[in-house]
């Protein structure tokens, strides 16, 4: 033991041992009698308000693009389904859907969801949580009321803290002029001595520009402070660690640096300063600058792209655990091997939206050659449980040393009694080659809520929703139960999405489906084309 | 109505798993865990009210905490830390400093951990003066064990200066 250690041990010894109290039970009797009189008398408060008020509405939401530069007023419009009514937690209801646009930004009346969801975007229940008022600026905060969800990685892998938001903030932003959206992530733990943030701007296109900032202070943060582009100053007392702060721009539309930055600062009660950070538009992951100390990086750390090594086996294991290796080892060898789609999608636990995924990633010609000539290296695996599985593998393409993705790890399931590809660990990896599986949101409510799905397509760009819904009209689902629907814009095909916890369809679109979404398109005809269109719709099975 | 009676009285009848009961529980770690609020906070008014808070908050899910010891100092040194940002607020609006009356340790290394942050002051305390692994310092600070050395290792780098 060091001299330290010593003289720290004997100083912290001689103040606690210089305390005499005792233990006070009446005293601790007392607090909790007068606790439970407290609560009784908050409950019946509440109680009177709520018989008083009746049901309320607590689904608010409204939302950018993800991105921090959101320019919501002049945004385009795009592909969205709206959620008019809902209310709190229970069952799960999915919206699946494919659209053209990945990357909506029009203002969002209340209870709004987007079909389509650009990581990190985030798309669950937002509660309120704080509004600001400053210079003429109204700012509405949103923070998330569940966790968003992660496409971090293996659902298995606990990322470094400061790797992934682990929650979302929406600022709803409005002037005399215009009206916008920023958003930034939350992280569960900000490197030392830092601050986080995400840059935004506003009003670009009606010529009213306003920066915006969505920080995350550091622990024990009395202000937070930034400096804009330009040199405008904004501070804030952070509410529950969050502090959006605005400031004068001078940006014309067609000169946005997309590099531009804020920097931001900590201070605790006394003026010190706690940490400093750069605020910019495309923060991931949070990483310290080392060489200057002066706040984190925006870059991606290496930490941040993967996991290093398998999970610890699970406590049950299959009955046969050779057996079902060597099934898996199988699987995972031939999953690129030149097959139709039917086999590969069958190769799958959940098809919702993997056919239009495979055409792009074997079917078209950039990705062919490569995909069927590849090959993967087994290396190892671990049974997560007897019905789930974590492989680590690699993936050899003959002619492109440069393709090389080095250790690579994926999920596999036991559906019907055989192992099957997991989807989630399938578009992991062909998220490599830029393709994105359809977003499968889902939302909970309470047991009975009924939701009414209404699509606000482009003009004419709605083919009919699918699952639990059928048309092109407003649908209202009563989830009495777990209910999937989903929405198809500007495509031939709705998808059919899969109800949580359940091994997906085919894939291919219902006949339901079909038949709906081919009769509303039909009425979007006149006269001679229309009538002769809804004959040949109405031919199609029921 | 005596703490046995209430407790008693206000929670389900437990399955017998060798836990003490919570009366038991209090008097054998309140001494401990008033010196733990003690040593993060300076002053003893202040730490014997912590504390009692945070047996409050125990008694609430007595029967739910697997591990109440555990529990109960997480709690506390979060009540610790919760006091600290409301003095440090206090402050910033300049209201009128709420006397939060200090025992001086009249010893430099004392008063050298006194001046820490918090939290690098509660590593400090649950490792030198509690003998709390990484592990348990971790979840007492709501932190990853990692940040926990990095906590130390500031603070010990602080603590050096005091050295002769």
């Amino acid at each position: 033991m060091s001299e330290l250690d010593d003289r720290i041990r004997r100083a912290l010894a001689r103040q606690a041992g210089s305390l005499r109290e005792q233990p006070d039970l009446d005293g601790l009797t007392d607090r909790i009698t007068r606790r439970d009189r407290r609560r009784i008398r908050v409950l019946s408060i509440a109680l009177v308000l709520a018989l008083l008020a009746g049901p309320t509405l607590w689904f608010v939401t409204g939302r950018g693009d993800g991105d921090a530069r959101t320019d919501v007023a002049s945004g385009p419009g795009g592909d969205r389904v709206t959620v008019d009514d809902a209310s709190s937690p229970l069952p799960t209801m999915v919206l699946g859907g494919s659209g053209s646009s990945g990357s909506v930004a029009a203002l969002g009346s209340t209870g709004e969801v987007l079909s389509s969801l650009p990581y990190p975007g985030y798309t669950g229940p937002l509660a309120k949580a704080f509004v600001r008022e400053v210079d003429g600026t109204t700012i509405r905060v949103y923070r998330a009321a569940v966790d968003p969800p992660s496409s971090a990685g293996p659902p298995w892998w606990e990322p470094p803290p400061t790797c992934f938001p682990t929650g979302y903030v929406q600022a709803d932003v409005s002037t005399d002029d215009v009206v916008g959206i920023v958003a930034g992530g939350l992280y569960a733990e900000l490197p030392d001595g830092s601050v986080g943030g995400t840059l935004g701007a506003i009003g670009i296109a009606e010529g009213a520009p306003r920066w915006v900032v969505v920080a995350q202070a550091p622990a024990g943060a009395a202000v937070l402070r930034a400096t804009f582009p330009g040199g405008h100053v904004d501070e804030m007392e952070p509410i529950d660690g969050v502090a959006v702060l605005v400031g004068r721009a001078s940006i014309e539309p067609d000169s946005v640096d997309h590099d531009a930055s804020a920097s931001l600062e900590a201070l605790d009660g006394d003026g010190t300063s706690l940490g400093s950070g750069t605020a910019r538009s495309d923060v991931y992951g949070l990483a310290r600058d080392e060489d200057s100390h002066t706040g984190f990086t925006a870059s991606p750390q290496a930490a941040c792209f993967g996991p290093q090594e398998l999970p610890p086996p699970g406590e049950e294991q299959p009955a046969d655990p050779a057996a079902a290796r060597a099934e898996i080892e199988q699987l995972f060898g031939v999953r690129y091997s030149d097959m139709t789609d039917d086999e590969r999608l069958a190769r799958l636990d959940d098809t919702t939206g993997m056919r239009e995924v495979y055409d792009q990633l074997v079917n078209s010609s950039g990705f062919r050659e490569q995909v069927l000539g590849s090959r993967t290296v087994f290396h190892d695996l671990v049974f997560m449980s007897a019905t789930q599985a974590a492989v680590e593998y690699e993936t050899e393409i003959p002619g492109y040393p440069q393709l090389a993705f080095g250790l690579q790890f994926g999920e596999v399931v036991l559906v019907d009694g055989s192992w099957r590809l997991s989807r989630e660990s399938v578009c992991r990896e062909v998220r490599l080659a830029g393709i994105s599986c359809p977003p499968v949101c889902t939302h909970s409510y309470p047991q009975g809520a009924s939701v009414l799905l209404r699509a606000l397509p482009d003009p004419d760009d709605f083919n009919g929703f699918s699952g639990a819904c059928a048309g092109t009209d407003p649908c209202a689902v009563t989830l009495d139960q777990n209910r999937a629907v989903g929405a198809q814009f500007g495509a031939p095909k709705p998808p059919e999405p899969t109800p949580p916890g359940t091994p997906g369809p085919t894939g291919t679109t219902g006949p339901t489906g079909q038949r709906a979404a081919a009769v509303a398109k039909c009425k979007r005809k006149h006269g001679k084309k229309r009538k002769k269109c809804l004959k040949r719709a109405r031919k199609l099975p029921v | 109505m005596p703490l046995e009676e209430a407790a008693v009285a206000s929670t389900p009848a437990p399955v017998d798993t060798g836990k003490p009961t919570f009366a038991d529980f209090y008097r054998a770690t309140f001494p401990e865990m008033t010196r733990l609020a003690y040593l993060l906070t300076g002053s003893a008014e202040t730490a014997r009210d912590l504390v009692q808070d945070s047996f409050v908050r125990l008694h609430d899910k007595w029967h739910g905490v697997a591990e109440p010891r555990a529990y109960l100092r997480r709690s506390v040194v979060n009540a610790c830390h919760a006091h600290h940002r409301r003095l440090r607020l206090q402050r910033r609006h300049s209201r009128p400093p709420q006397v939060d009356i200090v025992d001086l340790g009249a010893e430099e290394m004392t008063d050298a951990i006194a001046a820490l942050p918090y939290r690098q002051r509660a590593a400090i305390v649950l490792r030198f003066w509690h003998g709390s692994s990484e592990a348990e310092i971790a979840s007492a600070l709501g932190c990853r064990p990692g940040t926990v050395g990095s906590l130390i290792h500031r603070a010990l780098a602080e603590l050096r200066k005091v050295m002769p």
